[in-house]
């Protein structure tokens, strides 16, 4: 069943088109990879899937629902969640703090509750503590977040998003800047998330060994266009891809 | 010291701080500790306000115009004869209505944009009591505002008033702290740490700073009206853009990360002015200085002092355990 | 009086007033700019500045030209002081750079007050008669005023456009980090254009100085005035602050001539929402990037 449907999607700033016309779909128990050269809009994509941003034109349905242009706010509420390229947290509260923020905008009933029981910070810090098992930092779980390792940070991000209980999940570039151990362990949380959780998911990933080793599907951006949507396999032997990719010259040669 | 001792404690200290306040008429040498006492509380709510507006992150510079349009409103009321217990709150409500509509315009855009429209509302709220003469008195203000009374008991003095004031102050207090533990404070403190985020975690972030700009407003405007029964009295130049300042400067003095902050800086700022009343230049001089010591040394304030010297026993206790157990 | 001649006198006070408000806010969006600082602080050096002129030409006699230069001069330099003591600790803090700038004001303001006392003070005219047009006078004092701020906007612009400062300035304007890299010394662009800013305000407080009577707590509304300006015009562009400032002045002067001071504040404030609601980034205002 397709969980998100991308349909002549735009969006440009003043005259620079960086999403141009793309289409494509995510299907329910997907690993969607989508790559594509530095500055070919995949962030940008996200912001505006998410609802960080409006779309220019086209439209974008969650679960058979229009949520083009709709806040960010209220598509996380529907089950769609992203993290941030650049490690984003709050930096001067605890860990468990950061994950049981993360929690709030799903489990809410209404903004005048909790006033007087403490019943909904101990519901919020028990799912946070399982968040928080799940991507090995509960032994962190009091310190600030600022204290944090880079590679423990970039995990906290993902554990704050997977906390508001999202059925699809949206990554932009999860693994970016970490050593080999610490991706490796990161596509270990993932894979887990995946198969416990039942999370749908898609990964914005310029390493290729992390996308071939997780995803199912693949889809290739350049330019703002969508140049190939395949299986790992068939979008690597691509030659638009490897053109993108590598230059016109070394698919001539 | 770990977190089953440090509770207690801290409830003692709170419990020793509200006896002795509660006491004080009984061991004021005089009159004017009550008086002092009784500004603080009225000082306190409106730092307060302030400070809810600070925790999701925006900074009001028109706190004073709010208490200005509760003052007027609660005044011209009561005068009208309506009872002032009632008239009090209408004016609370009044200045949250008024707070709401201007928030829900105003707080989707930057927050240098929302400084510029809170700082203008309050000019406006002065210029409109100077110009509507024949309904507020113009440049004179009003005299004469009825006193409150309840059931019967009219709050003419000093000692009279000064138990009420206190009720209020350990209200608002009371409230805010509860606010600050409820999910909306902690939205609230998330929106201001990081909006963005905040967003992505499903939480409508205007709506979280309209409400604490609204709550925080209406605060204002319930204290303003206190201190106009208090004084008997409201004129334009009751609050000024530079009443806002002070109360910024308590907040920031004192501390905007919970509810100690606005305490301690309401005990060291509100006997100034009092003390100095002779020479206002000075007292504002040392209101400016001590502002911008603050944000050069102990930016979150002198409440902070204390925090930070807990929180570095929390840290020393966290990573003794983490070494303990990576060691194992 | 004839309707001519009342509408000639409020079209020269529009424009006078005008003319002051955009050396204000032209000074107050290039702190902003350069330093991320919503100064409010501002409006206190134009009055340091008027203050100084009264003291020097009209208490002590001094020549018009050696009192301009030395009431700027030292509202410049106390402006350096300032910018090295404090403002230097908040640029690209913008809540806390505002705050400190109230504690700023407060202290300049109240120093003022107890050096120089409360009551307000006047200043003779620097020049008088009227020049008559087609049947219409206006009178020179003003005329003077809008003369003396035009000059100095323009200089600005050839300042801001043509010299290597100026370049400078813009660069780090647009965005400080890139300047660095490119070699531009942040450390000398972020001193200059808050003395620039605050030369600028002593400069508007000089002209006003013989129109206005001075006291210290003439600063705050033209801060109100500049921030307003600058939100109409856009945030950090000059053009703008021309068109926001003569904007602000004419409907003062005419709201006030024909209906009241506070119908014209109220309908300011109209503007600045209808502004910020309908086009945030300000009349001139370029677009900020998004997310
Ligand atoms: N808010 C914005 N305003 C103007 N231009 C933008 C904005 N965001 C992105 N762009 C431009 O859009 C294009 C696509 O950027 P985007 O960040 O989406 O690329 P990306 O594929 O995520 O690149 P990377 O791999 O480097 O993260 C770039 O040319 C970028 O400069
Ligand atoms: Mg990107």
């Amino acid at each position: 069943m397709s969980m998100l449907e991308v349909d002549s999607l735009k969006r440009s700033f003043g005259g620079l088109v960086a999403v141009r016309n793309v289409s494509f779909e995510v299907n329910e128990g997907d690993f969607l990879g989508l790559i594509g050269p530095n500055g070919a809009g995949k962030t940008t994509l996200f912001n505006v899937i998410s609802g960080v941003l409006r779309p220019s034109a086209g439209t974008i349905r969650f679960l058979n629902r229009n949520i083009s242009g709709q806040p960010a706010n209220q598509t996380v509420r529907q089950g769609l969640s992203r993290t941030f390229q650049a490690a984003t947290l709050y930096p001067e509260a605890t860990v468990i703090e950061n994950v049981a923020r993360g929690t709030l905008g799903a489990s809410l009933t209404g903004l005048s509750s909790g006033f007087l029981s403490r019943k909904w910070r101990v519901n919020a810090e028990e799912k946070a503590y399982h968040v928080l098992d799940l991507f090995g930092l509960r032994r962190r779980a009091d310190l600030k977040a600022r204290e944090l390792s880079y590679g423990e940070q970039r995990r906290l991000g993902v554990a704050i998003a997977l906390a508001s209980e999202p059925k699809l999940l949206m990554l932009d570039e999860p693994v970016a800047g970490l050593n080999p151990e610490e991706a490796a362990e990161l596509a270990s949380v993932l894979r887990r998330v995946k198969s416990e959780r039942g999370v749908t998911m898609v990964m914005v990933e310029h390493h290729m060994r992390t996308v071939m080793g997780l995803c199912n599907r693949v889809v290739v951006l350049d330019h703002g266009t969508l140049i190939a949507d395949g299986t790992p396999a068939e979008v690597v032997s691509n030659p638009l891809v490897i053109e993108a990719y590598l230059g016109k010259e070394a698919v001539d040669a | 010291m770990n977190p089953s001792t440090t509770k207690p404690m801290s409830y003692a200290a709170v419990a020793v701080a509200v006896i002795l306040a509660v006491l004080l008429p009984w061991f004021a040498p005089n009159q004017f500790y009550i008086h002092l006492a009784t500004v603080g509380c009225i000082n306190l709510m409106l730092v307060l306000g302030l400070a809810i507006i600070a925790r999701a992150g925006q900074l009001s510079m028109g706190h004073g115009g709010f208490a200005l349009v509760g003052g007027y409103v609660s005044a011209l009321l009561s005068m009208k004869g309506w009872p002032p217990l009632l008239t009090l709150f209408i004016a609370g409500l009044t200045a949250a209505v008024i707070a709401a509509a201007l928030g829900w315009i105003i707080l989707r855009l930057r927050g240098v944009y929302f400084v510029l429209v809170a700082f203008a509302f309050s000019q406006i709220a002065v210029l409109l009591a100077l110009d509507m003469s024949s309904i507020t008195g113009g440049a004179n203000g009003l005299v004469g505002v009825p006193p409150i009374s309840i059931f019967g008991y009219v709050l003419r003095a000093k000692p009279q008033f000064y138990p009420f004031a206190l009720v209020c102050a350990l209200a608002t207090l009371l409230l805010t702290w509860l606010l600050y533990r409820s999910p909306l404070g902690t939205m609230m403190a998330a929106t201001a740490e990081n909006q963005r985020l905040t967003e992505s975690s499903g939480i409508d972030t205007h709506r979280v700073q309209v409400i604490a700009f609204t709550i925080g407003s209406g605060i204002a405007g319930f204290a303003g009206a206190l201190s106009t029964h208090y004084l008997r009295f409201i004129s334009p130049d009751s609050y000024t853009f530079w009443e806002s300042v002070s109360y910024l400067t308590m907040l920031v003095v004192g501390g905007r990360d919970g509810v100690l902050g606005p305490v301690v800086g309401v005990l060291v700022l509100t006997p100034l002015p009092e003390l100095l009343r002779s020479t206002e230049g000075l007292q504002h001089i040392i209101y400016g200085t001590m502002l911008v010591l603050c944000l050069m040394f102990v930016p979150n304030g002198l409440a902070s002092l204390v925090q930070t010297w807990r929180s570095r026993q929390r840290v020393a206790r966290t990573t003794t355990a983490v070494v303990a157990e990576e060691v194992t | 009086m004839s309707m001519d001649f009342i509408l000639a006198q409020t079209v020269v006070n529009g424009l006078m007033v005008g003319m002051i408000y955009v050396l204000m806010a032209i000074g107050f969006t290039m702190v902003f700019g350069i330093m991320r600082i919503v100064n409010f602080a501002h409006g206190e050096f134009y009055m340091i500045g008027a203050f100084l002129f009264a003291i020097l030409y009209g208490s002590n006699g001094m020549p018009f030209a050696v009192s301009v230069l030395l009431a700027i001069g030292a509202t410049a330099l106390l402006g350096l002081l300032m910018e090295r003591v404090v403002f230097r600790r908040f640029r690209g803090n913008e809540l806390n750079g505002m705050i400190a700038s109230v504690g700023v004001a407060l202290i300049l303001q109240n120093s003022a007050l107890l050096l120089w006392g409360s009551s307000a003070r006047t200043v003779p005219p620097v020049v008088s008669g009227v020049l008559s047009v087609g049947g219409i006078v206006f009178p020179w004092s003003r005329l003077v005023v809008i003369i003396g701020a035009i000059v100095a906007v323009v200089s600005l612009n050839l300042l801001i456009g043509h010299t290597r400062i100026g370049r400078a300035m813009r660069a780090v304007a647009q965005d400080s980090e890139i300047a660095q890299v490119q070699g531009i010394r942040v450390d000398v662009i972020f001193p200059a254009a808050f003395v620039l800013g605050v030369s600028l305000a002593a400069f508007a407080g000089v002209l006003m100085a013989p129109v206005l009577s001075v006291s210290p707590f003439i600063g705050l509304a033209p801060t109100l005035k500049a921030f307003v300006i600058v939100v109409i015009g856009g945030l950090g562009s000059v053009p703008g602050a021309v068109v926001g400032g003569l904007l602000i002045g004419l409907i003062e002067s005419f709201a006030g001539t024909f209906v009241s001071a506070s119908l014209s504040e109220i309908l300011q404030f109209l503007v600045v929402i209808g502004v910020v609601l309908l086009r945030p980034q300000g009349l001139l205002g370029r677009k900020e990037r998004e997310a």
